[in-house]
């Protein structure tokens, strides 16, 4: 299935790019009172998705699971995307959502195939 | 680990169980601040709790008062000076989000808001009934009411205009570090002379306690008209301002000021073309429109006279929002286009000078000063210039290695405390704590520093409300 | 899928995976497809191909196996629980959302594809030369693209251009916004030489109106508010031509 010459490389080179647009993200907060998922809550929005990415993937805190269920609670209606552009850094954070999604499926398919 | 179990379970009982949360991801976010870099692993709060009523507030607080449990309190911890970061393991980290009910109360002209309402929401509701917000920060989309007199923060607006806020607080319903819960101020719109517990809190950035509540003056909006110049040099328009007010004219409601170089992505964004030079923004307010339009043709006379290549009252609304918004959104000059390198926002300086020398300090930030690694940077000058208060903005390559864009940082601090002491001056916009205590302590001095950490240690003996805040700890 | 993908993609994405991989379309339905079109006369080979997507021709079984998942649920039966029936059934030969469909929709005329069937009529009244790939369309597969499946998300796309290369198209018309934002905006990066002219539907039909002689007309006045979809706004960022397109039309009040 995956045509991919060296596995690990492109899974390292997928969190990079995750990383850096993250970077971008200055935690203004300004997309999370917008987000159509908001309850209350600051991970239901872009900014805290965002920064749970970030740390997951920095200091591996959290679980792949709970990570996933916060990624998959987005809507991808890119409202976030839009306000940041205008108002903010325009970090894409939507795009960042979809990756990283992205970056989990392709490392679980990566285990599998390692029979890990 | 234990330790924050028992904890949870112990506040499970003392707040409604939706108001609480020990997920790790929103523990992470909420104690991450807005500036770099990521919030330290060890310092992430314990839990986060977001009351929806002041008696759990009051629960919470005499909980962790008899337990030293550090409490940091956040509006939406939109604050960029280090105020809401946790500075201590295992804290509660307490949102006053949950706190939202809004009264009306115009038969005595005052409103009532939760401390954790939102200033956007806040400002529409109070258009929709013929009133304003005297208040407008960039991140209103964000930031709560509670934050913001918490600071005493106006934002963009000319505090001699309409005052700041604490001006238009009437009283408060405040919880003390030691969870009991107290009413300050009045219900007229005389407000008490002499003592009033109100200013005890108010701007006092929540060390002494916690604001739950803020009863406000309903003050009616006015007509606006909005002036926008191009100018060769930032300096003049420091100099059109500085001639503004020494012909004694009203302040207007905002005077703004972008260099060239910020204006050029967010035009593009929106646009407005290329910048023909640094550009000035004025907006003026009146009980009539003819007393706004007719200051605003005095401020255009002004900016003509101040070497403006261009200078017009702005009618069409659609371009008054866009200039507007071109300012209001500084963080659109992050946005660097494909292939060129991104930059990081390092070192702010904010800074409300004297206004006789508004040229004088554009000039030290740009030029004046001896600090290398600013140098280095990318600077950007904009900044609130009616109300004679200037941001600097340096910005690093993501490139540079960590060290040095924090030594920009630390800098760009040292900068802001020199230019404060040189010319007596101080922040305008956003508090003291917890990055500019080094700045404190050298302005007021030692004496004055000391009554500080000893009012501290009066009121909140555990040291549990946003412990480390004071004593300047932290980045 | 076994367990780490099942940690990491919720089940219902993996289920729409599968469907989307092998029955090509999102429910999983087998056959039925281009239905809506074996009245119209497109034909094969045309200047611009009308791309109709998944969504319209088989929203009537989605509707269909949403009520049932509901009525299972309020049984006690999770969504899983409901997917695992689905696919056990179709092990054996039954295509269970064709018969939660027909159960659910039977006596209901079906509303989305005449959608398509008026979109059609609307870009031949245009002028266009307008063809269709019928059962040889597929899906664009961007359901792979937003679960997290990049890579079936790349090969898929680089079959699907095999396809276009193979009835020769140039030019597409989508009406699914997500399709054509898809067609448009991430085949190019991932697809080699991929230069189709890719149009959503109203852009194409805002274009036309401008210069056409032709003014829509409205039987009786009506008065409209008009709320922009997230994916044509904000992925497409089609923002006027749909406003262009409704002041256009004598009777609207928009």
């Amino acid at each position: 299935m995956s045509p991919h010459n060296d596995p690990e490389a492109d899974l390292k080179a997928m969190e990079t790019e995750i990383l850096n647009a993250i970077q971008t993200c200055i935690n203004c907060r300004m997309c999370v009172r917008m987000c159509p998922t908001h309850e209350g809550w600051v991970t239901q929005s872009a900014f805290g998705r965002l920064a749970a990415i970030n740390l997951h993937l920095k200091y591996g805190l959290g679980s792949e699971k709970e990570l996933s269920r916060l990624l998959f609670s987005c809507a991808n209606c890119r409202r976030c995307q839009v306000r940041c552009r205008m108002l903010s850094t325009n970090a894409t954070p939507s795009d960042v959502i979809i990756k990283t999604r992205q970056l989990l499926a392709r490392k679980a398919l990566h285990k599998e195939r390692q029979g890990a | 680990m234990s330790e924050d179990k028992r904890l949870i379970a112990d506040l499970m009982s003392l707040v409604n169980k939706e108001n609480l949360t020990a997920s790790i991801y929103e523990r992470m976010a909420y104690g991450q601040d807005g500036i770099q870099p990521d919030l330290e692993p060890e310092n992430i709060p314990a839990v986060v709790v977001k009351p929806t009523s002041v008696q759990e507030v009051s629960r919470v607080v005499k909980y962790a008062n008899e337990k030293k449990i550090p409490i940091y309190i956040h509006g939406a911890g939109t604050a960029f000076k280090g105020s809401p970061r946790p500075k201590r393991a295992g804290s509660i980290l307490l949102s006053a989000e949950g706190l939202t009910a809004i009264e009306l109360h115009e038969e005595d002209m005052y409103f009532e808001a939760g401390a954790g309402v939102n200033q956007y929401e806040l400002e529409k509701m109070l258009l929709s009934h013929g009133y304003m917000l005297p208040m407008n920060v960039g991140s209103k989309y964000s930031a709560t009411i509670g934050g913001a007199v918490s600071i005493n923060t106006i934002g963009h607006m000319v505090d001699i205009c309409l005052g700041k806020i604490i001006d238009h607080v009437m009283g408060l319903e405040v919880v003390l570090p030691n969870g009991e819960v107290i009413e300050t101020g009045t219900r007229s719109i005389r407000r008490p002379a002499g003592i009033d517990y109100t200013r005890f809190f108010a701007g006092t950035e929540g060390v002494f306690g916690i604001i739950t509540k803020v009863r406000m003056r309903l003050l009616p909006n006015y007509r606006r008209a909005h002036v926008v110049g191009f100018f060769p040099e930032l300096t003049d328009i420091a100099h059109a301002f500085m001639r503004l007010y020494r012909e004694k004219l009203p302040p207007p409601l905002y005077g703004e000021l972008l260099d060239k170089r910020a204006c050029i992505a967010p035009f593009e964004l929106r646009g407005l073309g290329e910048p023909k030079g640094n550009m000035g923004l004025a907006i003026t307010i009146g009980h009539t429109q003819e007393d706004a339009d007719q200051q605003a043709e005095k401020i255009v006379t002004i900016f003509k006279a101040e070497n403006a290549v261009e200078a017009r009252v702005v009618k069409s609304s659609k371009e008054q929002e866009d200039y507007w918004a071109a300012r209001d959104n500084i963080l659109n000059i992050l946005q660097t286009p494909e292939g060129e390198e991104k930059l990081l926002p390092m070192g702010a300086v904010e800074t409300s000078v004297p206004l006789s020398h508004l040229a004088d300090v554009i000039d030290y930030f740009r030029t004046g000063h001896s600090y290398p690694v600013l140098h280095e940077a990318r600077l950007y000058v904009y900044g609130h210039v009616g109300t004679c208060d200037l941001h600097g903005l340096w910005c690093t390559p993501a490139s540079w290695p960590l060290e040095k864009t924090l030594e920009c940082r630390k800098e760009a601090l040292l900068l802001e405390k020199e230019v404060n002491l040189m010319w007596g001056c101080a922040s305008g916009e956003v508090g003291q704590t917890a990055m500019r205590i080094a700045f404190l302590r050298e302005r007021w001095g030692e004496a004055a520093y000391m009554m500080l950490l000893d009012i501290k240690k009066a009121i909140d003996p555990n040291n549990i409300l946003n412990p480390g805040n004071v004593e300047g700890e932290g980045l | 899928m076994k367990k780490y993908v099942k940690n990491v993609i919720p089940v219902p994405h993996l289920y729409m995976r599968e469907n989307v991989l092998e029955k090509g379309n999102i429910p999983g339905v087998a056959g039925d497809k281009a239905e809506w079109a074996k009245n119209l006369n497109l034909p094969r080979e045309a200047e611009y191909m009308f791309f109709g997507g998944c969504g319209y021709q088989f929203m009537r079984y989605v509707e269909g196996m949403m009520k049932a998942a509901a009525g299972m649920e309020k049984v006690g039966f999770g969504r899983e629980a409901g997917i695992g029936i689905s696919k056990m059934f179709g092990k054996i030969g039954i295509d269970l959302p064709s018969i939660t469909a027909k159960v659910a929709a039977a006596g209901q005329e079906d509303t989305y594809t005449r959608i398509l069937v008026s979109a059609v009529r609307v870009l031949r009244k245009l002028g266009l030369d307008i063809g269709y790939m019928h059962e040889d369309e597929p899906c664009c597969g961007s359901p792979l693209y937003y679960s997290g499946f990049l890579d079936d998300y790349i090969e898929h796309a680089k079959e699907n251009v095999e396809i276009f290369k193979s009835y020769g198209i140039q030019k597409l018309i989508g009406l699914i916004p997500a399709c054509t934002a898809s067609l448009r905006d991430h085949y190019p990066k991932y697809v080699e030489g991929y230069n189709l002219e890719v149009y959503h539907f109203i852009e194409i039909v805002a274009q036309r109106l401008r210069k056409a002689d032709l003014k829509p007309r409205l039987k009786e006045r009506l008065s409209v508010a008009y709320h922009d979809p997230c994916q044509l706004s904000r992925y497409l960022e089609i923002i006027d031509a749909p406003r262009e397109v409704l002041a256009s039309i004598d009777g609207l009040e928009l």
